[in-house]
């Protein structure tokens, strides 16, 4: 389970994060949307640890997410893709799983490179292999990531978050790009996730991936939460409409335009996460 | 890669009994023409060993974990000058070489820890200028200690090194020791690189905060890389002193450290063969150039810059190295 | 009260000096985010050619419009000679890595640098003074013409610096492709034009700083750039590598603190910490802020993001 408590996050005088209290359960998908800017990557960088908190706390199953550093909260158990893919370009398909399954602990790392302890190494390799199998493309096992096409490289991205057997999935538009083809194996996979012991949150703005595969939908507009509870609610609930385009009716025209809107390069800068830092 | 092969039950024993001793053809084609070269020529076979070991410590920092450390020379000299220090008249010390060999790269690699700790969490650039200005520092103070390092006249009639009885005393000894200890390294350097370390390494460099997303500790993985890193400069200062038997604050510029990154960046990033190839060239166009003398470094600067634009990742590509041959012979 | 004046003045000299090839290097990597180690051979370079051309013009002694001229052509020469360098040695390692273009400008440093030595040769040239002879009284304090000359030329070219960066349309470029050559590409604005002249005039200044020093200390050498060019990058770090103002208050900093620390150390430590560490001050500075302030004074806002990644330890 992932708590959000009294969440508030402010840049400077803008206040991306507004008092934003979300409960995301295991064994459901929830999804999280909302017109841009409304804050939703936001609040996935700051589970992940990429920002702090202004104010407000961050459980994951009762731990305090936001005293531990970024690695430490994946340890915790916290899984994630990116926006824009951020996979190892230069490892093979395997490799970028196997990192996710690297030992812990640095003495062990160490004793493991002298053969002082047990060869890990091996068992990763199969756990990496039969997620790959899980997703379908264990075939693309030992090419390099860099080289795999975009909807494959998305495939990997997501194997590589759930390898680890995370407890919490957060899901940053997976389905950006693809097409109708690889968005429905998308929803097929991200269904079949499904655990008691996993929750999920899925941001996403196509809303036919949206109203199919997700159990509760929160939707989010300028840092707040505007509405919470299941699909079909949300889906007639006015106050979402006109959030998104200030009129009724509005969620045919947004599903119509979304589809097309795909931007590989984010300039602004509480999104520049994703790249350009190193 | 290359112990999943192995450990697959269909690899036959006389390919891998084949591959080793393909493997173990390049050393001993080494001690043989070490065998009979005249001294001056084998004094830089030597030199060639040395640069390779150094390369290849420098290579974990720099091709393994994608950090440029400017400073390498720091440890050398820190491993150079612990030899002088407990083996010679300076202080009427006259500990063992094995000895030292492990003191001198226990101090080394401590002091890559120091280093490390603060500076590790600075962007690529930044970590480059402070390596430059940690090195500059040490051999600043290797200068002006007098009483310690006995200041710019260096420290002169350095013990010769012994094994267990076995006294290194011409160029033809040190190649066994340097034949024994590149091999030592080498090995070290390719179980790290196989190792679930070497994964780590690899994932920190390739995109760092993705890596900490996957649970990776970078700032410890890093911290361990540079601690080898210098361990093994530190072992190669004090082969280096035991070698010359004198050391000076001048063996340890800032052109050192550029010369041990050249064997690495030349080389080829990333992989241990290209270090020997870089060491190599690095020592041996001194030796060619020799009649160009003034021209030297001019030269040295054009090929570079030649070499960088050529091929920015070395000569050696990073995916040709011990494991890509030992699959190659092992016929996997 | 006079001591102190006169250290002033000696600390904004060599400050100016620092802060003209600290602008070169803040400019460089500001738009590039590369650390141009051939800057410094820029500075060596220009008073080099700076003397020769006041040769051929019929030497410098007496001659301020002589000395002007060969200034003059030393910038253009060394501004040409920036350019060149990043057409040829950086811009096709522009996607490369972080690492090459940095070898590159190693090596770029050394061929500049045994360029002039060839041409110079080894020995210290005695350098003749571009700068006008005497000095003044200025309550009790010692001040030579040479010291407000370079305090003079150091302020126009920075204000005229400035200018250049905020009043024309080129500035707005520049600054545009710092803060992001991929948004300003999309606006239509290429990016090699204002690359290319970040790298006449940065040079350009380090040249004039070049001519600069070797008049004011009488002597120049073909490796002199090696040291001066770490202090001034110090500098440039101390204001905050990016920031113009930062490289100019960094310089002047880091006269200060080099004049002060110098004259004042042997004898806070009764000796122990000589001048002959005059040095390792710099380098100190430099490594002191990087690990505890690596933006500078003036630098880059580090913002939430990057705060939280550093200390991610």
């Amino acid at each position: 389970m992932l708590v959000f408590d009294h969440v508030i996050k402010r840049f400077g005088a803008n206040t991306a994060i507004d008092d934003v209290s979300l409960t995301i359960r295991a064994g459901v998908i929830t999804a999280v949307i909302g017109p841009n800017g409304a804050g939703k990557s936001t609040l996935v960088n700051m589970a992940a640890g990429s920002y702090r908190a202004t104010s407000g706390r961050i459980l994951l199953d009762g731990a305090e997410l936001q005293t531990l550093p970024k690695y430490r909260i994946a340890r915790a158990g916290l899984g994630r893709t990116y926006q824009n893919i951020r996979l190892f370009d230069g490892l093979t398909v395997l490799q970028n799983l196997e990192v996710a399954l690297v030992p812990q602990s640095l003495p062990l790392l160490i004793a493991e490179a002298f053969w002082l302890a047990p060869r890990g190494s091996a068992e990763a390799r199969e756990t990496s292999r039969a997620v790959l199998a899980r997703l379908g493309i264990a075939h693309l096992a030992d090419r390099q990531a860099g080289s795999l096409a975009y909807g494959q490289q998305k495939l990997v991205e997501l194997a590589r978050a759930i390898v680890g057997r995370p407890r919490a999935l957060l899901l940053d538009e997976p389905a950006a790009g693809l097409n109708h083809g690889e968005t429905d194996e998308l929803k097929a996979h991200i269904q079949s996730l499904r655990s008691p012991e996993l929750a999920i949150v899925l941001i996403e703005h196509d809303m036919k991936l949206i109203m199919s595969v997700s159990d509760e939908i929160t939707v989010m507009n300028r840092g707040a939460v505007l509405a919470q509870g299941a699909p079909e609610a949300i889906r007639d609930n006015r106050q979402v409409q006109e959030a998104y385009l200030g009129q009724p009716g509005a969620m045919g025209a947004i599903e119509t335009a979304a589809r097309g809107r795909r931007n590989r390069v984010r300039l602004r800068a509480s999104e520049g996460l994703a790249w350009g830092q190193s | 890669m290359t112990s999943e092969a192995l450990t697959r039950a269909s690899v036959d024993r006389k390919s891998v009994l084949r591959a080793l001793a393909v493997m173990a053809l390049m050393p001993i084609a080494v001690l043989a023409i070490g065998a009979v070269l005249p001294t001056y020529p084998l004094r830089i076979l030597d030199f060639v060993l040395l640069y390779a070991m150094l390369g290849m410590g420098l290579n974990i920092v720099v091709g393994y974990a994608g950090l440029l450390d400017l400073g390498y020379v720091a440890f050398y000299a820190i491993g150079a000058y612990t030899y002088a220090l407990l083996a010679s008249p300076q202080f009427d010390l006259h500990l063992p070489f094995a000895l030292i060999l492990v003191i001198g790269s226990s101090c080394a690699a401590l002091a890559g820890v120091l280093l490390g700790i603060p500076v590790l969490r600075l962007r690529g650039d930044y970590l480059a200028i402070v390596t430059l200005g940690f090195g500059e520092i040490i051999r600043v103070l290797m200068n002006n200690l007098d009483g310690l390092t006995n200041g710019p006249q260096g420290i002169a009639r350095i013990d010769e090194a012994t094994i267990l009885g076995w006294r290194l005393e011409g160029p033809l000894d040190f190649l066994f020791l340097l034949v024994g200890l590149t091999i030592l390294v080498f090995l070290f350097v390719w179980r790290l690189q196989e190792s679930a370390f070497g994964t780590a390494l690899a994932a920190v460099r390739e995109d760092q905060d993705a890596a900490r997303g996957c649970g990776i500790d970078t700032t410890g993985v890093k911290l361990i890389a540079f601690a080898t890193s210098a361990a093994i400069g530190g072992l190669g200062g004090v082969v280096f002193a035991a070698m010359q038997r004198f050391v000076s604050p001048e063996s340890f510029t800032f052109w050192e450290s550029l010369s041990i990154v050249l064997v690495v960046v030349v080389g080829g990033l990333g992989n241990p063969f290209g270090m020997v190839l870089g060491a190599g060239l690095l020592v041996l166009m001194p030796e060619l150039l020799r009649a160009y003398a003034d021209y030297r470094q001019l030269l040295y600067g054009i090929a570079l810059v030649l070499i960088i634009l050529a091929r920015p990742m070395g000569l050696l590509r990073r995916e040709y190295g011990p494991s890509w041959l030992a699959r190659k012979l092992i016929g996997a | 009260m006079a001591t102190i004046l006169q250290q002033i003045i000696n600390a904004l000299t060599v400050g100016s000096i620092y802060a003209l090839i600290a602008l070169g290097y803040t400019m460089v990597y500001g738009v590039l985010r590369l650390i141009n180690f051939a800057h410094s051979e820029m500075f060596t370079a220009g008073a080099f050619v700076a003397v020769a051309a006041a040769g051929v013009l019929g030497g410098v002694a007496g001659h301020p419009g002589v000395a002007l001229l060969a200034g003059l052509i030393a910038f253009v020469a060394i501004g040409m000679l920036g350019i060149s360098v990043e057409l040829v040695a950086y811009r096709p390692l522009r996607n490369t890595s972080r690492l090459a273009p940095m070898l590159s400008a190693l090596g770029m440093a050394v061929v500049i640098q045994n360029v002039v030595m060839l041409v110079a040769g080894r020995r210290p040239l005695i350098y003749p003074s571009f700068l006008p002879r005497g000095v003044i009284q200025v309550a009790g304090a010692i001040v030579t013409y040479k010291q407000i000359t370079i305090l003079v030329v150091a302020l126009v070219l920075m204000v005229g610096l400035e200018l250049l960066i905020s009043r024309t349309s080129l500035g707005v470029k520049i600054r545009a492709v710092a803060e992001s050559a991929e948004t300003a590409s999309l606006v239509g604005i290429n990016p090699n034009l204002p690359i290319a002249l970040i790298f006449f005039v940065g040079p350009g200044l380090g040249a004039v700083a070049g001519i600069l020093y070797a008049s004011y200390y009488g002597v120049a050498t073909f490796s002199m750039g090696f040291i001066i060019g770490m202090k001034a990058f110090t500098a440039a770090i101390l204001g905050g590598i990016g920031s113009i103002p930062g490289a100019v208050l960094g310089g002047v900093l880091l006269g200060i603190i080099e004049t002060f620390a110098t004259a004042w150390m042997p004898m806070l430590t009764h000796g122990i910490i000589g001048t002959e560490y005059r040095d390792i001050f710099a380098f100190s500075v430099l490594v002191l802020i990087l690990l505890f302030r690596p933006s500078g004074l003036l630098g880059e806002h580090v913002s939430e993001e990057t705060m939280v990644y550093k200390r991610d330890f």
